[in-house]
């Protein structure tokens, strides 16, 4: 996928608009990693088959950085953020907020 | 507030290298969950039918090794009452496990000062669904909620936030202290911490080898799940 400045811009827009989510009451989505410290199990082999994901958070963070400079950590969450809200379903997540009783 | 051991650079190549093995773990982080919020909740719930197993299915070590179906870890931070309440039930109807990350003392605050409590401990509670009443789980709900096949783990004792400079003895109380009061009072063995801010491990190393000591096999941090060393 071609990670141009239209694509940054939308993406730049979702970090905003994820980022005003009310986070102590909404279900925000979000991929972790699994990290083995035990050093009883051998290294995960790479899966060809789900390189989609690290491609493209590979592109993205490489074009924000060109963009805005060197990430934070907080950076680096808002793209996973906005990535899961993405990708975790064939809808975006946050679309399926409706209206909150009163 | 999200601090690193190494890097975002680093950490961000790091990740990178995750993904690409085909393990993300997929989870959907909840606070507090009024009732309020329950028709959304519902949505979303549903909404991850048939796509994902139930971490019930196939526990921590499961989420580790990934491979089949990814696993869905709806996360419920803080122990608040509503998440007994109101999305367990909606987790239960769509065959999902839920996955309660609880700072132990907190359900034995009075229910006169969980309010209080909360406020002066990060715990963000918004509507008050409960007036005049507890906010937080009881104990009963908890064992209920393992029983009922949802999983436990430790958020720290207070909620507190724990530094490289955090005395010895408050990192006693929100690691060692807590786990006892957590399985004192579920009646089960807990083996997975979350500090508060999702610190991951090499941070804090007093900290981290306390986690070790106490006999925690794992810990949840802000962007990744580790085994850690025996």
């Amino acid at each position: 996928m071609l990670v141009d400045n239209a694509y940054l811009d939308a993406f730049e827009d979702d970090i905003v608009r994820l980022s005003r989510r009310v986070y102590a009451e909404v279900g925000v989505p979000m991929f972790l990693v699994p990290e083995d410290l035990t050093g009883t199990a051998g290294v995960a082999a790479p899966d060809p088959a789900s390189a989609d994901l690290a491609v493209l958070f590979e592109a993205i963070v490489a074009a924000l950085t060109a963009r805005n400079g060197p990430l934070t950590s907080s950076d680096i969450a808002h793209v996973i953020e906005v990535l899961a809200d993405r990708h975790f379903l064939d809808v975006p997540f946050s679309s399926l907020a409706g209206p909150v009783a009163g | 507030m999200i601090t690193l051991p190494r890097s975002p650079a680093q950490t961000a190549a790091e990740l990178a290298t995750g993904f690409r093995t085909g393990r993300a773990i997929h989870l959907i982080n909840y606070h507090a969950t009024p009732q309020a919020r329950a028709a959304q909740y519902r949505a979303e719930i549903a909404a991850c039918a048939g796509r994902f197993a139930s971490l019930a299915d196939r526990g921590i070590d499961g989420l580790m090794a990934g491979g089949g179906k990814p696993v869905l870890a709806p996360i419920l931070f803080e122990g608040f009452r509503d998440n007994y309440d109101v999305i367990l039930p909606i987790l239960e109807e769509y065959g999902f496990a839920g996955w309660f990350f609880i700072p132990s003392h907190f359900l034995n605050v009075p229910a006169r000062r969980q309010r209080i409590f909360a406020a002066r401990h990060h715990l963000h509670y918004g509507p008050d669904e409960y007036p005049g009443d507890r906010i937080a789980l009881n104990w009963a709900e908890l064992r209920d909620a393992r029983a009922r096949g949802h999983l436990v783990a430790c958020h720290s004792r207070n909620h507190t936030a724990l530094f490289p400079d955090t005395p010895d003895a408050v990192l006693h109380e929100e690691i060692v202290m807590a786990k006892q009061e957590l399985e004192d009072g579920l009646g089960a063995r807990v083996d997975t911490f979350c500090y508060l801010y999702g610190a991951e491990y090499g941070l804090n190393p007093r900290a981290d080898a306390l986690l070790v000591q106490a006999g925690f096999r794992y810990l949840f941090s802000n962007f990744r799940l580790q085994s850690l060393p025996c």
